[in-house]
């Protein structure tokens, strides 16, 4: 689905200063979640900021969140049952700077969690499952004050699903005898239950810009096996708990600043031994759909660029290890390029949106069919005149210790795309 | 509502900030100080004797009843080193975990070629270097003077997720300490961070300005930015070398390093192979085998050890033409007076060895104490933001505790009820029939329950949902015990099974078997009898 662009404007709102800031920070939400605020604030200040109509569909619910420094992030989020927490139509306001596209549409495209006593992995998104699963009710976490650290928020569909938490970051600059520059940002998160398995899949939208997805494994490692190839004795009265993989893979449709289309670069700066050691910069503009691993050794990274030439930077700097499965081709790339089709949804597990696709087709044979993973979707397509998809891959292992029982200590998967050339300079310290 | 100290002071504050006026800043720090001495005096974890004054010397207690210790001293060339690092878990006895830490080479390599930094042997981050810090660079902290001048930074943070289940969640607090060194147009914020878990986080943040530029704005070595189109700022290479003299055994000579390997199989498994070495090494990261390196007090499975994943490990500073040892992310040695820099070491010990790879040369690292010396390395490609000061650039690694807390960090101590089994009753059954039968217990706290087994009829097996499910195979008398857990504690029951063997069928008329195998299929012949299960405290 492609999303419409969003208006530049904030939206509409009552300003909630009390519980999750201070400093003038504002966080505008609707009236519904003002009163849930109230609620655990303890205290309410109702100053009408903006009366202006949300651009959020029906299903979702806007977010526009201020920090004192002028800088502002607006969004519209969701929880999906198949995807959990969804970000459409974020932007980005710099101090100073003017309201600006971000992203269309940003969430986690699938989970595999690889047991390694097994040959395959188990996708931990599976709208298969969510459809047999109805009648039972939802895997989405509701959120309380025991497990969220924040306020709570209310979706449409699903009640108390969203924890919104302002944090202190680190230091974000200093030079020399100048006072530092601090800044805060805001994380949202959603939670959901695979069998004993807790996943959180939350967002940081950080005051100077960045973005930074995150995905959380905790909750009850239940897998058991008497093997030490593949196991792991945690505790004597317990049986073995067999180690895991996780890849998670996510799913950014970026819409940057105006409404060009936006492209991809490639940076790359390979050692020239022949040339004195140097490395000279080698960016490609990748216009096909493709799959790319990353080069540690070349520094290997990715531009989203709109015609305007700000962009956000994919640097893999956290990506230390790579996931590899003899039978599965997309996995042992870190990045994938492929042109926006609603019903690419999955990197794998893609059937019953494939399928669905297919039963739409029937009566509209012109329309395309999905393929089944990331190997169907990146065919050649050109990535010019739609918007591109990206799809990042992380992996890190779980093997359980004395620490992770009987709640497996958080292991988490994060990375940040940062943006480059947004702005002429650094917003909060302007060029003199 | 179940809120730390540290949340309650926090909603506290912001209160307080709406009705007095005062600055948030200014009040978190003074809610930063009630509140570290309110954890110090309702901790049960008691203070380590340290061989360090007064002034040097950092004790931090959290609400989970952890503590960390450790001695600090400032030097002219690395600044910051850690020393006598000692970590108490929540109830448990201290356990020394370094003897020293420090960040031992800040190397910096341009695009160019043209010129390579090594600032802490060329310049250092301590002395003149070291920046006078005021109450704005530490608005959530206090200042601790190197001397007589304000330089360190110490405060404490609430960070990510510790667990999450279905009810219940808890966040890491840390200890953190930071100075910023000014060398040239970098500032670098060198930065510890101590989690409540026991984790052990070193970082850099390199904030300032932009160093180096050429006029020679076609060269491929950097970026034009915004409004300046005359200068090109040219692209570099940091890399941090730490240098981490643990001692987590008895004595200072008894750890044992090793790497573990998670080697995939052609049939798509993975199996763990560990190897514990015994001379000194350099290693690279396998990104397709996901190792990771541990050092642990003794060769025991469960012994208390620390965990290095080379997570932040997506950009490798290769040049191995002029510095060989950039071909290794990690390195161990025999600990010596001698070898104090990565790089550059001869510069300030002429009688010693100059980098890190000629330390490594075959020494036995057996009943030795041991060093790590670990790299994490980023590109810096110029950007317009980086104009005119540059916003911080965090690059580090986590030493995670392993096999140093009894259990999951932040969930002793939590009210819970154990979960309690519906009333078991013992089974008959023939071989043949098909099984498929819930087991079910009740949690009041609504926990997540898992469910396990043993003594189980061949065939018949338990999921961690509590079906029991399968066929039976094998006629006998079995004793079956069965396990719920919650997030704390379990509840054991048992009950018989007895299983017949199918009587041989002689005559036609299957449909009559069939209806025979399915009433006995195990879970109507029963008796009910009271349970006599035990509860178990979790571990």
């Amino acid at each position: 689905m492609i999303l419409p662009a969003r208006n530049h404007s904030p939206r509409a709102g009552w300003m909630v200063p009390k519980c999750f800031v201070g400093q003038g920070n504002t966080f505008a939400i609707p009236r519904a979640l003002v009163v849930i605020s109230a609620l655990l604030c303890g205290s309410l200040v109702t100053a009408d900021a903006i009366a202006q109509q949300s651009a959020c569909g029906t299903q979702q619910t806007a977010i526009d969140y201020a920090f004192s420094s002028g800088a502002m992030w607006s969004l519209c989020l969701m929880v999906e049952e198949s995807h959990g927490l969804t970000i459409t139509s974020a932007s980005y306001r710099a101090p100073g700077d003017s309201q600006r596209n971000v992203l269309q549409l940003a969430h986690i495209g699938q989970v595999l969690l690889h047991y390694h006593d097994e040959p395959d992995p188990i996708p931990q998104l599976d709208v298969a499952h969510h459809q047999e699963r109805q009648s039972q009710g939802s895997d989405v976490l509701s959120m309380n004050d025991n497990t969220c650290a924040g306020t709570v928020l209310d979706m449409n569909d699903h009640p108390a699903a969203v924890c919104a938490r302002v944090r202190d970051n680190r230091t974000l600059a200093k030079y020399a005898q100048r006072p530092s520059l601090h800044s805060r940002s805001l994380e949202l998160s959603s939670a959901f239950q695979r069998d004993t398995l807790t996943w959180t899949v939350s967002f940081t939208f950080t005051e100077d810009g960045q973005v930074s997805p995150g995905l959380g494994l905790s909750g009850r490692a239940s897998r058991t096996l008497a093997d030490s190839r593949y196991s792991q004795t945690v505790a004597a009265h317990l049986p073995p708990l067999v180690r895991a993989t996780v890849l998670a893979t996510w799913r950014l449709v970026f819409d940057l600043d105006t409404p060009a289309i936006d492209t991809i670069e490639q940076y790359e700066f390979p050692l020239d031994a022949a040339d004195g050691n140097r490395r000279p910069m080698q960016v490609t503009t990748l216009t096909t759909e493709r799959q790319l691993r990353a080069n540690r050794e070349t520094f290997r990274g990715w531009r989203i660029v709109d015609a305007s030439g700000a962009g956000y930077y994919l640097d893999p700097a956290n990506n230390g290890f790579s996931y590899t499965h003899p039978r599965m081709h997309w996995p042992g790339y870190e990045l994938a390029l492929t042109r926006l089709k609603p019903c690419e949804r999955f990197a794998a597990g893609n059937a019953t949106v494939s399928l669905a696709s297919r039963t739409e087709s029937s009566t509209a044979e012109s329309s395309p069919v999905c393929g089944l993973s990331l190997d169907d979707f990146v065919n050649g397509e050109s990535l010019q005149g739609a918007p591109p998809v990206v799809w990042y891959g992380q992996s890190r292992v779980l093997d359980p210790h004395r620490e992770h029982w009987p709640v497996i200590r958080n292991v988490r998967l994060t990375f940040d795309l940062l943006p480059f050339d947004w702005t002429a300079s650094s917003p909060f310290e302007p060029v003199d | 509502m179940n809120l730390s100290i540290s949340q309650r002071v926090n909603g506290l504050i912001q209160q307080l900030a709406l009705t007095t006026g005062l600055t948030l800043h200014r009040l978190m720090g003074i809610a930063l100080l009630a509140c570290l001495s309110t954890s110090t005096s309702t901790s049960t974890a008691q203070a380590v004797e340290l061989n360090c004054d007064a002034h040097s010397r950092i004790s931090e207690s959290f609400d989970n009843g952890a503590r960390w210790d450790l001695c600090w001293e400032s030097r002219i060339r690395e600044n910051l080193v850690l020393s006598e690092v000692h970590y108490t878990p929540p109830g448990g006895e201290p356990l020394r975990v370094l003897s020293s830490a420090r960040l031992s080479q800040l190397h910096v390599a341009y695009d160019d070629s043209d010129v390579t930094y090594n600032d802490v042997t060329q310049y250092g981050l301590g002395g003149g270097y070291l920046q006078t810090l005021s109450a704005a660079d530490c608005p959530l902290g206090n200042l601790l003077n190197v001397q007589t001048r304000p330089a360190i930074c110490r405060w404490r943070n609430q960070g990510d997720a510790a667990y999450r289940t279905a009810n219940r969640a808890a966040t890491t607090q840390s200890l953190n300490l930071f100075s910023v060194s000014q060398v040239g147009a970098y500032a670098y914020i060198i930065n510890w961070t101590f989690h409540d878990d026991g984790a052990v986080e070193p970082g850099v943040g390199a904030t300032g300005a932009l160093q180096r530029s050429s006029s020679d704005t076609k060269l491929p070595f950097g970026r034009l930015l915004q409004g300046d189109p005359d200068t090109l700022w040219l692209s570099h290479t940091h890399n941090y070398y730490w240098r981490l003299d643990f001692d987590l055994g008895s004595a200072a000579n008894d750890d044992r390093f090793s790497e573990t390997r998670y080697v995939p199989q052609s049939d798509g498994t993975r199996i763990r192979q560990t190897r514990r070495f015994r001379t000194e090494q350099a290693l690279s990261i396998q990104p397709e085998m996901q190792q990771r390196w541990q050092i642990s007090a003794s060769d025991g499975e469960d012994s208390p050890a620390y965990l290095i994943e080379p997570t932040h490990l997506g950009h490798r500073f290769v040049r191995t033409d002029v510095e060989p040892y950039s071909e290794y992310d990690l390195f161990v040695t025999v600990a010596s007076d001698c070898e104090r820099f990565a790089s550059q070491n001869a510069r300030f010990n002429p009688d010693c060895l100059n980098d890190v790879l000629q330390y490594v040369d075959g020494q036995s690292i057996v009943d030795e104490d041991i060093v790590l010396w670990h790299r994490v390395g980023f590109h810096h490609m110029p950007r317009s933001e980086d104009q005119r000061h540059m916003h911080a650039h965090w690059d580090g690694f986590v030493m995670q505790a392993q096999n140093v807390l009894p259990g999951t960090s932040g969930l002793s101590g939590l009210p819970n009820q154990a979960p309690v089994w519906q009333q078991l009753i013992d089974r008959d059954g023939e071989t043949g029939a098909d099984i498929h039968t819930q087991l079910q217990a009740d949690d009041a706290d609504n926990d997540i329950l898992s469910y396990s087994a043993t003594g189980l009829p061949p065939g018949v097996s338990l999921s961690t949902r509590g079906h029991l499910h399968g066929r039976l195979q094998q006629a006998g008398l079995y004793t079956v015990e069965v396990v719920v857990r919650d997030d704390h504690s379990h509840a054991v029951e048992s009950f018989k099974w007895t299983v017949g063997e199918v009587a041989p069928v002689t005559r036609k008329g299957g449909g009559a078997a069939s209806v025979l195998l399915l009433l006995s299929a195990g879970v109507l012949l029963a008796w009910r009898r009271p349970a006599t299960g035990i509860m178990h405290p979790g571990s």
